[in-house]
């Protein structure tokens, strides 16, 4: 839940990257905080399994500059993708305040994406929120495949809500900060 | 305007400083070295003490340290776990969930008494919960 601190005249919101394992969520994280200046953006903290991937979270804090006088700082979290690890992943969508979901282009993971997609609405259902409730947007990721589904299967398999999407290369650093930018938008509109 | 209806928890100038009042006590009387409120997120509240450049990765570990702690406690059938205690070689973390399910964190070095931190951090926890709980319905 966002956090709007009077005193210090900061706003804190959590955004969390969800979607399916090896989808591309960490290289997110890991590209932002590797372009960002480090005045903007504080360390990464990722607890992984010995072979990198994600095991509980990655966390990144950034600070987006000022709204209406106010601090604006976002604390970016993804979940582990991992089928086995729903009970971390739920432990993590706690006070999401905006989404990011994560899909991988290639064909032959679109039922692991309408998977993960579900997973996620029963999770959020956990805490009483909704993805009509609250704001999120969707990436396509790993364009770069020849194996890459079309956008308009995409698009009418994953986008039945009509949310804001990216197409994006994450390890090249294509379509991150679009999305980014789009949901932590959308967060801080939800706010003002 | 800022729409407070949509943000759950506002902290207030005045709040802040209540619950900084409360917590810089705990300090003095536990001889903490630093102490951390922790929004159950994830998010830091307030905190006092020693500087530390390290608030927010660590009040994000905090809150998924003790939810998965917590989670594993609920599995093995307890249900009423409040309290997460970690002892190092130089440094002792307590941590303390609130009935707001906020998070209480203390370092100290060796000089308290694991039972003084207990004690201090039970007896200041109704009033955190309170405050907490009076910005989260202010309007
Ligand atoms: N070809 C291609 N590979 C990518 C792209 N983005 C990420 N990858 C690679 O995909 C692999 C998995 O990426 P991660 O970011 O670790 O995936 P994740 O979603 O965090 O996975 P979990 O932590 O298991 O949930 C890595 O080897 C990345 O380099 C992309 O756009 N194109
Ligand atoms: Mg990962």
């Amino acid at each position: 839940m966002a956090l709007i601190n009077y005193s210090s005249r900061e706003i804190h919101c959590k955004i969390v990257y969800y979607g399916t394992g090896l989808g591309g969520k960490t290289t997110n994280l890991e590209y932002v905080h590797k372009t960002l200046n480090p005045q903007i953006r504080g360390e990464m903290v990722s607890l992984n399994t010995a072979n990198e991937r994600t095991l509980f979270f990655d966390f990144l804090p950034l600070d987006l500059g000022s709204v209406q006088g106010f601090r604006t700082k976002f604390s970016l979290y993804t979940v582990p993708g991992q089928v086995e690890y729903n009970a971390s992943r739920k432990l993590v969508l706690n006070g999401a305040d905006g989404i990011v979901f994560v899909a991988d282009s290639q064909m032959e993971k679109m039922q692991e994406n309408i998977d993960s997609l579900k997973n996620m609405e029963e999770n959020l259902a956990e805490y009483s929120m909704t993805l009509d409730s609250l704001p999120w947007v969707l990436q396509y990721n790993k364009r770069d495949l020849p194996n890459a589904a079309p956008l308009d299967v995409l698009e009418r398999t994953l986008n039945t809500r009509g949310v804001r999407s990216f197409e994006a290369v994450a390890y090249k650093g294509i379509g991150v900060f679009d999305t980014l930018k789009a949901i932590s938008k959308e967060v801080l509109n939800r706010l003002t | 305007m800022l729409n407070p209806q949509l943000s759950s928890l506002i902290v207030t100038t005045e709040g802040l400083k209540n619950i900084t009042n409360i917590l810089n006590k705990l300090r003095e009387d536990t001889k903490a070295r630093y102490i951390i409120l922790v929004e159950k997120s994830g998010q830091m509240i307030a905190n006092v003490g020693e500087e530390t450049p390290f608030t927010m990765p660590l009040s994000a570990l905090v809150a998924g340290a003790f939810a998965s702690t917590r989670e594993i406690a609920k599995l093995v059938g307890e249900t009423e776990f409040n309290v997460m205690y970690q002892q190092g070689k130089n440094r002792n973390i307590y941590i303390c969930a609130l009935k707001t399910q906020d998070l209480l964190t203390v370092v100290f070095d060796e000089s308290p008494s694991l039972g003084i931190v207990k004690i201090k951090t039970k007896e200041v926890s109704e009033a955190l919960s309170n405050e907490i709980l009076a910005m989260l319905h202010k309007k």
